[in-house]
């Protein structure tokens, strides 16, 4: 045996333990014809003899007998809890938590398939919120005076979105027609109105309709005074100076079914250039091609364009 | 079946796991000291090895003493396996903590924990061997943790190779070298601190004079 193996062995030799009989004899033989290996074995030794002092200077120590007492009063609030269905709801001692630790791990497992599910919705939210980015380009609307005349309009493509002031459907007088307002189409009979264009719009050329005409149906009408646009209730007087003359709502859902489902959405009045009536079938005048022409858009909740009507 | 002295481990649980008292109480009195010791002499602290105690004998009660797989090992290596989580768990809780070490409560506790064995027939060789424990004990406090628990397994709690293996959950080959390398560490330690106190002994004449 060499130093090498004798520092292997060494140990083990110094602490007593079993080890192989010829091992053992050519450890001892190595030791006896090795000076250095002779003084690291006593080292070894030295400090296995110091560690065993150690070890039995504690020997008797232990828990303090408070540690025991309240274990058992663990111990029999466990078999208690677990016989009795109901549980204390006091603040929370040593025995409590005992009790709870089982209801403890089952909760953490919800707890822990609460928030993977809570991270899947947010992920979904996010997934789609960068898909309604990707394919509904957002252009800020621009806001018309408060004389009804919008502000910074341009003629050219694209789109420019015009939110027309126009009070909520709840308002059956005048007074709130006042106060410029996004026209929120939320009402059921809005819906069924809306409803209602999309399907007489599928498959038919667009007319020339009074606002009154259109919305009879859907028992409110939009009316517009002097650029300001009013909504009076159902079974309201119209009190305009002079109608605007709107189209049907043409469909802008390609192979949509003509009862599309609108649970609400807003409706934005926009300025097109003439040509984009020829790309919706309709006849253009080319003389006044470069003009421009009202339009109202109707959106989903979803920020889709769902239909459009043309305002004269 | 009442609990005894006879029972293994594994039967003192089964019986408080159906609800006897005195299984329980057995058991934990068959196991605390070890594991008690396992923590105090892992952390230094007796505040910290009686937290510990108690959350290890509280995984035995209640539903958490069915965790126990008799086919992975022992109860006892379970036991140590457990105390040595939680001692982990509060030395990396207070790792950013400093100790204000308090001279006069290290003499006390240094007293207290070597001298309840020590017969008083030779004072000055017991204040040797005082001292030296708690160099020792010291020494091995300034160990790594994964050395310091091989130590402490091994030397101090006398458990074999194997044993400490499953308490840890490593290999044996893990466990032997691991010795090795914390039983040279504690050497130098050992010296270090026997030459720090050499050169503050006063009397100890100075290598060279440099005036």
């Amino acid at each position: 045996m060499n130093c090498q193996q004798f520092t292997i062995l060494i140990v083990e030799a110094a602490r007593g333990q079993m080890l192989d009989a010829a091992a053992r004899d050519g450890a001892m033989r190595h030791a006896e014809s090795c000076e250095v290996c002779t003084a690291r074995l006593a080292q070894e030794q030295n400090l296995t003899a110091v560690l065993r002092t150690v070890a039995l200077s504690v020997k008797e120590t232990g828990a303090p007998a408070r540690i025991e007492a309240k274990l058992l009063a663990a111990f029999q609030e466990s078999l208690s809890s677990s016989n009795a269905a109901t549980t204390n709801a006091s603040p929370m001692s040593l025995p409590e938590r005992v009790a709870t630790r089982a209801q403890g791990s089952n909760l953490r497992s919800r707890r822990l398939a609460m928030f993977a599910t809570a991270i899947a919705a947010s992920l979904v939210l996010v997934v789609l919120a960068a898909l309604y980015r990707e394919f509904i380009p957002t252009t800020p609307p621009q806001e018309t005076t408060t004389n009804g005349k919008p502000s910074g309009i341009k003629d050219s493509p694209p789109v420019n979105a015009i939110v027309v002031p126009t009070p909520t459907l709840a308002t059956s007088g005048t007074a709130a027609a006042q106060q410029p307002k996004r026209e929120t189409v939320n009402t059921k009979q809005r819906v069924e109105s809306e409803r209602a264009f999309l399907k007489l719009a599928r498959g038919t050329r667009p007319r020339m309709l009074t606002s009154r005409q259109v919305i009879d149906g859907g028992s409110a009408i939009i009316e517009a005074s002097g650029g300001e646009a009013t909504l009076n209730g159902a079974g309201g007087e119209a009190k305009s100076n002079e109608a605007e003359r709107v189209t049907e709502f043409i469909s802008l859902v390609a192979g949509a079914p003509a009862a599309t489902p609108l649970e609400g959405g807003q409706l934005v009045r926009v300025q097109l250039p003439r040509a984009a009536l020829a790309s919706l079938g309709l006849p253009l005048n080319v003389e006044r091609e470069n003009e421009s022409v009202k339009a109202d858009v109707l959106l989903g909740n979803d920020g889709l364009a769902r239909a459009i009507r043309f305002v004269r | 079946m009442r609990a005894s002295l006879e029972n293994s481990d594994e039967e003192l649980l089964r019986l408080a796991g159906a609800g006897d008292a005195d299984a329980f109480t057995a058991l934990y009195r068959r196991r605390q000291a070890g594991i008690y010791r396992f923590a105090l002499q892992m952390c230094g602290s007796e505040g910290i090895a009686e937290d510990v105690t108690q959350e290890v004998f509280l995984t035995l009660v209640g539903r958490e003493s069915q965790m126990f797989d008799p086919s992975r090992g022992t109860l006892a290596a379970y036991l140590y396996g457990v105390a040595r989580n939680q001692v982990l768990r509060r030395l990396e809780k207070e790792r950013h903590f400093v100790a204000i070490i308090d001279e006069t409560t290290e003499d006390e506790s240094a007293t207290t924990a070597s001298g309840q064995l020590i017969a008083a027939h030779d004072p000055l060789a017991e204040l040797a061997r005082n001292e030296l424990i708690e160099a020792v004990r010291l020494a091995v406090l300034a160990l790594p943790t994964h050395y310091r628990e091989v130590v402490v397994l091994c030397e101090l709690h006398e458990m074999s190779y194997a044993e400490a293996a499953t308490a840890l959950g490593c290999a044996v080959g893990t466990v032997r070298s691991r010795l090795h390398r914390a039983r040279a560490l504690l050497v130098e330690k050992l010296r270090e601190a026997s030459h720090e106190d050499a050169a503050t002994t006063p009397d100890v004449a100075p290598l060279r004079c440099f005036a």
